[in-house]
């Protein structure tokens, strides 16, 4: 079982394709459940994934064993999906105003009756600008600031659209209770 | 407030927690493209791994010069490695469609000074140049050449030369061609050349047998995908620009082969100047176009 490190210099190196596919297989999993909270169809999902990918592999040699390879590899798919979401106007980043009702009985905590798969599913669902904003902040980690820069966006926006996106998931989640 | 604030971070990071862990397998056949995209990237071909795959396909494949994508993006992720730090995202498709067209700027060789498409950066001011000029005429057809009526009235053969100079690029090989035509009409009855009215030059013969659409719809059903003028082939010389309706250019250029897809585009309605030569007359056609998918 080769590590990681060794796997890369193999890609590097000869272009291994044994090598690539075990790297593949190592993390595609993991990667592919970033794509899908970014992109609402399995295919779109999938494409993300293979381009994303693509990306990885041509451009091994320039990750220089800085910091975590799977990291390096979740920066990039999450940058991949976005300017993907971007270049495509069918979910173009619109800031489609909404109305969201209000909190009727905001519970913002998660019951243990919903799964990973259940809440990626709910993200999933919501509007191309608040998922990614959602994505972005919750889960990825990054700052209002961050996002602006990434999505193009004021941070004005980047807030509002946040605090919507988490609205609609706390009504889902409380349906979802019931 | 601040209770609210706190427990939207504690949703977010409760949310997190049971996200991040999470894995789900992609098909088999997502590792079968992935190997057919990197063969391919030692060939300069690529195709989309979905029949109806057109993210990737506008990505890509559909780039003009697919070379400026992947150098983007490549130096988009040079910078994530280099730096500890998260940088934007690589420009999205847009900035490609840019470096593209700016690509798709031809060198001209005899390029006029005034009106140099070299640059994109100019590109803005060139089309609120011809717009200018544009308004300044009443006609349709005829644009700042030596054919308008009014030039023609006060023709000398210094005078058209000179203002061959001011001409666009793109025509700017025709003038020995419309010099032809011209001495051609001025073989008219025992007419001197300088005493040519403007009311010969009435008869022009209308391109009729080219039509612009006004409505393209780039869904991928291989009906209407691209911006098709027909009867381009009876044209000489063309010139397009294309444009948002904010009067950003989004495309130009020079002998048009009918290849606009926009599948990068939203919905929407655009602008376009169509310059071209037909039977060695110089005509403009502008209008707008729908992009409805």
């Amino acid at each position: 079982m080769l590590s990681d490190d060794e796997l890369i210099k193999k890609c590097i190196q000869g272009n291994d394709r044994q090598a690539q596919k075990e790297l593949y297989n190592r993390y595609s999993a993991t990667m592919f459940a970033i794509c899908l909270r970014y992109m609402p169809t399995y295919e779109d999902a999938e494409d993300a994934l293979v381009t994303g990918f693509t990306f990885i592999f041509t451009k091994l040699e320039s990750f220089q064993n800085k910091g975590s390879f799977e990291g390096w590899m979740k920066r990039i798919m999450v940058n991949n999906a976005i300017s993907m979401l971007r270049s495509n106007s069918k979910y173009a980043l619109t800031l489609n105003e909404e109305a969201i009702p209000d909190r009727q009985s905001g519970s913002n905590t998660i019951e243990n009756n919903i799964n990973a798969k259940d809440i990626i599913a709910l993200i999933r669902q919501l509007p191309a600008g608040y998922r990614s904003v959602f994505n972005l902040y919750a889960i990825e980690g990054y700052s209002y600031e961050e996002i602006a820069g990434m999505l193009n966006i004021n941070i004005g926006t980047v807030r509002s659209q946040l605090y919507k996106a988490r609205k609609i998931l706390q009504n889902k989640l409380t349906e979802h209770d019931r | 407030m601040i209770d609210n604030n706190m427990n939207d971070e504690l949703f977010d990071r409760q949310i997190q927690k049971m996200v991040e862990g999470y894995r789900e397998a992609p098909s088999d056949a997502c590792w079968d493209q992935l190997a057919h995209h990197l063969d391919n990237i030692t060939s300069p071909v690529h195709t989309s791994p979905h029949a109806g795959g057109k993210m990737i396909t506008s990505w890509v494949v559909k780039a003009v010069i697919p070379v400026v994508a992947v150098a983007g993006v490549a130096a988009g992720i040079a910078l994530y490695t280099s730096s500890a730090e998260k940088e934007n995202i690589p420009a999205g498709n847009a900035p490609v469609v840019v470096s593209a067209t700016r690509n798709a700027i031809p060198s001209a060789e005899n390029e006029p000074a005034v009106v140099p498409p070299k640059d994109i950066s100019n590109e803005n001011s060139v089309v609120r140049q011809i717009i200018q000029t544009e308004n300044n005429e009443s006609e349709v057809v005829p644009e700042s050449n030596a054919e308008s009526p009014l030039s023609e009235t006060k023709s000398t053969p210094e005078i058209p030369h000179a203002k061959d100079v001011v001409q666009d690029t793109a025509l700017a090989v025709a003038p020995a061609r419309e010099k032809q035509t011209e001495s051609n009409r001025q073989e008219s009855p025992s007419a001197p050349p300088a005493a040519n009215t403007p009311t010969e030059k009435a008869p022009v013969a209308e391109p009729s047998d080219l039509f612009i659409p006004n409505i393209i719809t780039p869904n991928g059903d291989n009906y209407n995908d691209c911006f098709e003028i027909f009867g381009m082939e009876n044209t000489t010389l063309n010139h397009i620009i294309i444009f948002t309706m904010q009067g950003k250019v989004i495309y130009s250029k020079e002998n048009y082969n009918n290849d606009w897809c926009p599948d990068n585009l939203p919905d929407g309605v655009y602008y376009f100047y169509f310059k071209f030569i037909y039977q060695g007359e110089q005509f403009l056609r502008k209008g707008s176009i729908t992009v409805k998918r």
